[in-house]
């Protein structure tokens, strides 16, 4: 079954089931509001999926039973018993028909209409229609349960609660396998231990890796459904709309993307409903016949926003200040006291629609309302901007209750903290030849590839006025670029290490800093902090500065071209560690066995068919046992022979990665794909090492190792 | 109905917490401080794989601090959805209150008189019970 059908039916079942209590509670007092609204609602979202799905007569069903409802809610019918006994008459068909759904069957035809016409007023009383409506409902019962047997549905609901457990669990065993691993290795070799604990160790690994899984899920899976509800949409409003996402690689806990998923269908049912214009309305408004729908989720400290905007003909403020009047939520006089945001904010009060006819899409006035009920549910927020004429644009701000994200750890003073990677455009040496750093009045900037950006030292955000002073040469500089497109680099002392780490939320006590947005376990268990970029950034008064400097910024740029990329080897050292080394300069990759090495103190060589070559990267582990990888590496004039363990891929990095590090190895560290590579300073290992190419035999050994050699 | 609660020693003077909220009393290990935080909140600790805020009771009171909570003892307690562990002097029993909390003529003295519920007699005598929320939130003085 399709996986969004599946959803309906779950879902329409679960409302089903949460409303039985309803029924009979409404049931006994029919005039009670708040039972009345949960019921009225419950047929609403029927029949706004069923528009979606094309079921006629569930809509049909919801439709008419939404219409009785909607009566009651405004007052001109009195519910009574027999409208209770219609209304339940009618979910028990559509509870029926749902199941139908699911198992794949046609419902049986007919009997809808005795059951819509139940709900017309005036058969109050010892309702003579309740018989037939039994009728109707028990007769068809008897030949539908028996094929309900073949529902296929291959999932199960479980407690939150449950899952938490065991994926605490989980981490609890990460970390006891961590410390056993510690000790194991403190014991020494011991093969009868080892491999069976290698083997715990791999198994674990995918049992974290499955837990994460079920709770985790990437907005892509939600945004995913989308499209096709817009183009329903578009099509039965005679509409023309297309929809653009960014930011679907947001993961958001499974939980709250099921308790967005409501909200946001109803605003893109709003959106399409009422603020994009008609194909011919547009033309004369001079924007395309064509409406753009956008949804753009960003991960900003502990909170995931999410944006859905359109290019409508935005909120008419005016009519909905004269709706709240008469619907008598407000007085005039309040209205008139109100700001803009205020104003705005009407659109979210229950029982206000601005729609001027009732449309089978968004309905009546139920949407907002229940949008930032289930929104304000989860902890988050909704917020609406709109400019008439120019589109309406809704920011939903949810908590993000356990979220997993790609960090890399940089260390301050001693302590290390994680910087959400999403942000880091790249790190650079302060040292490098390319990076100029200036100093205007107080405020430290740095020159890189012709751009010119303001400096923060992490130390200074961490330690306020006490910081001891930074030595900006000795810092290593992360490049941060925010949401906003604007750039600046925080100094820290030392960057380590890219890792994916599982972010908690931090008490209020310690948010009110502003400094971090969550708390994260390294793998030894120590607790680490997760920093709260975007507002460091604004807390240093960068925001502002950043705006304005922009504009030179570009000038700047703007004379240079885009500097070619490089293509580049990746390769992990003896270290395991991941590395890259410039395409250009390797000759060939060789494989040599252990005993082509010869290492002697300083003094490395190995042979490679006849040939003598200087060996460097041997200093960073042990060697292979039998095969070494070896990449030969040549400038044109000389040769020599770098060990690796594995020789992983080709790829690209900015020329501009050559500068000289503070480490003296390096040329520079390069982004790929967020993480961060050192690459090999090859002419320095020339300079250092190079023999000329001309060592054609082993017996040349004399004079290679006359070479000053001192290892990678 | 009489209320559970863990006997402490916070600044050489007995107090107690509701013990239902005390999920178990341990040693600080390791802390990582957290720069820029309230005085009274000393770092973070890990129990297993949850990191705890802890939070020094004595700061938290307005009183000096012992200094490194390493090695002290801590109640780790659950509050609003955080996990939190209090350091205290010492951690004792876990006694059932004999009463309500009452008040005292005269109050506390002027620093336990923020924090304090009430007095609570127990089998071991007369004690203050302290709030929570009033230990996290911190002592307002050196918030403000």
């Amino acid at each position: 079954m399709d996986d969004l059908l599946a959803d309906f039916v779950a879902e329409t079942r679960e409302m089903l089931e949460a409303s039985g209590e309803e029924i009979v509670a409404w049931e006994a007092d029919p005039s009670d509001k708040a039972r009345l609204d949960t019921i009225f609602r419950f047929v609403h979202t029927v029949k706004g999926n069923c528009g979606f799905f094309d079921f006629p007569r569930l809509e049909r069903l919801s439709h008419a039973a939404e219409d009785a409802l909607a009566d009651c809610r405004a007052g001109r019918r009195e519910p009574d018993r027999a409208l209770v006994s219609a209304v339940l008459a009618i979910m028990d068909r559509i509870g029926q028909m749902n199941d139908a759904i699911e198992a794949g069957e046609d419902y049986p035809a007919g009997g809808d209409d005795v059951l819509i016409a139940a709900l017309q007023p005036g058969l109050g009383g010892d309702d003579p229609a309740e018989a037939p409506i039994a009728d109707a409902t028990s007769t068809e019962e008897g030949t539908h349960r028996s094929s309900r047997t073949t529902t296929v549905q291959r999932s199960i609901r479980l407690p939150v609660d449950l899952l938490d457990e065991v994926m605490k669990g989980v981490s609890d065993m990460v970390l006891a396998r961590n410390d056993l691993a510690r000790r194991l290795r403190e014991a020494g070799e011991q093969p009868t231990l080892d491999g069976p604990f290698e083997r715990l160790s791999a198994i674990l690994a995918d049992v974290r890796n499955a837990t994460t899984r079920m709770r985790m899920q990437r907005l892509e899976h939600l945004f995913g459904s989308l499209p096709r509800l817009v183009r329903d949409l578009s099509n039965e409003l005679g509409k023309q709309v297309s929809v653009e996402f960014e930011g679907g690689d947001v993961e958001l806990d499974r939980e709250m993307v099921e308790m967005v998923r409501d909200p946001l269908t109803h605003i893109i049912r709003n959106a399409i409903d009422h603020g994009i214009e008609p194909p011919d309305q547009r033309r004369v408004a001079d924007k395309g016949e064509t409406g753009q729908l956008k949804f753009t989720a960003r991960q900003s400290g502990n909170r995931i926003s999410l944006a859905i905007s359109d290019d409508g003909r935005g909120i008419d403020i005016a009519r909905l200040e004269s709706k709240a009047i008469a619907a008598g939520i407000y007085t005039r006089a309040e209205v008139a006291r109100m700001d803009e945001r205020q104003k705005r904010l009407l659109i979210f009060e229950p029982g206000l629609s601005t729609a001027e006819a009732v449309s089978s899409v968004s309905g009546r006035g139920v949407g907002m309302d229940v949008v930032r009920a289930n929104i304000e549910k989860v902890g988050g927020s909704i917020d609406v901007f709109s400019q008439q004429g120019e589109g309406t644009t809704f920011y939903l701000q949810l908590p993000l209750t356990l979220s997993i994200m790609p960090a890399l750890t940089v260390e301050s003073q001693g302590r290390l903290y994680a910087l959400p990677r999403s942000y880091i455009q790249e790190i650079v040496f302060a040292k490098s030849r390319d990076v100029e750093l200036a100093q205007v009045g107080e405020r430290q900037l740095l020159t890189f590839r012709d751009r010119r950006v303001p400096c923060i030292a992490l130390r200074h955000v961490l330690a306020g006025d006490e910081a001891e002073p930074v030595d900006w040469l000795d810092t290593t500089l992360v490049l941060i670029r925010l949401a906003t497109d604007e750039v600046f680099a925080l100094a820290v002392d030392r960057v380590h290490d890219h890792e994916d780490v599982v972010v908690k939320p931090i008490p209020p006590a310690i948010l009110e800093t502003g400094i971090y947005a969550g708390t994260t376990l390294l793998d030894d268990g120590r607790p680490m902090m997760l920093l709260d970029v975007p507002n460091i950034a604004r807390d240093c008064g960068l925001l502002e500065d950043l705006r304005a400097m922009r504009e030179t910024v570009e000038d700047v740029a703007s004379v240079v071209a885009d500097k070619p990329s490089v293509p580049v080897m990746l390769f992990t050292g003896l270290d395991q560690r991941r590395r890259a080394v410039r395409l250009d300069l390797v000759q060939r990759i060789d494989t040599v066995d252990r005993n082509a090495i010869d290492i002697e103190g300083g003094r490395a060589q190995v042979v490679i068919d006849d040939r003598l070559f200087a060996l460097v990267g041997h200093n960073d582990g042990p060697l292979p046992e039998r095969c070494c990888r070896l990449l030969r590496l040549s400038d044109g004039e000389s040769e020599i022979a770098l060990i690796v363990a594995d020789v992983l891929d080709a790829a690209e990095i900015d020329e501009d990665m050559h500068a000289q590090g503070k480490d003296p190895r390096y040329a520079g560290i390069a982004l790929l794909e967020g993480r961060p590579v050192p690459v090999v300073d090859v002419h320095r290992l020339f300079a250092e090492h190079g023999s000329p190419v001309a060592s054609e035999s082993p017996g040349a050994s004399e004079n290679a190792a006359t070479l000053k050699v001192s290892g990678l | 109905m009489t209320q559970a609660l863990l006997m402490c020693l916070i600044a050489e003077r007995r107090v107690a917490f509701p013990a239902g909220n005390v999920r178990s009393v341990i040693e600080i290990e390791r802390i990582t401080p957290i720069p820029r935080t309230a005085p009274h909140i000393a770092g973070l600790t890990a129990l297993r794989s949850q990191a705890l805020t802890v939070i020094d009771c004595r700061v938290a009171l307005g009183f000096e601090s012992r200094g490194d909570p390493v090695g002290s003892r801590a109640a780790v307690i659950d509050h609003e959805g955080h996990a939190y562990a209090l350091v205290v002097d010492e951690a004792f029993d876990v006694v059932d209150a004999q009463g309500e909390p009452e008040r005292v003529p005269g109050g506390y003295g002027e620093v336990w008189e923020e924090a304090a519920v009430g007095m609570v007699e127990t089998a071991s005598g007369p004690t203050l019970l302290i709030a929570i929320e009033k230990l996290v939130a911190g002592h307002r003085a050196q918030a403000a």
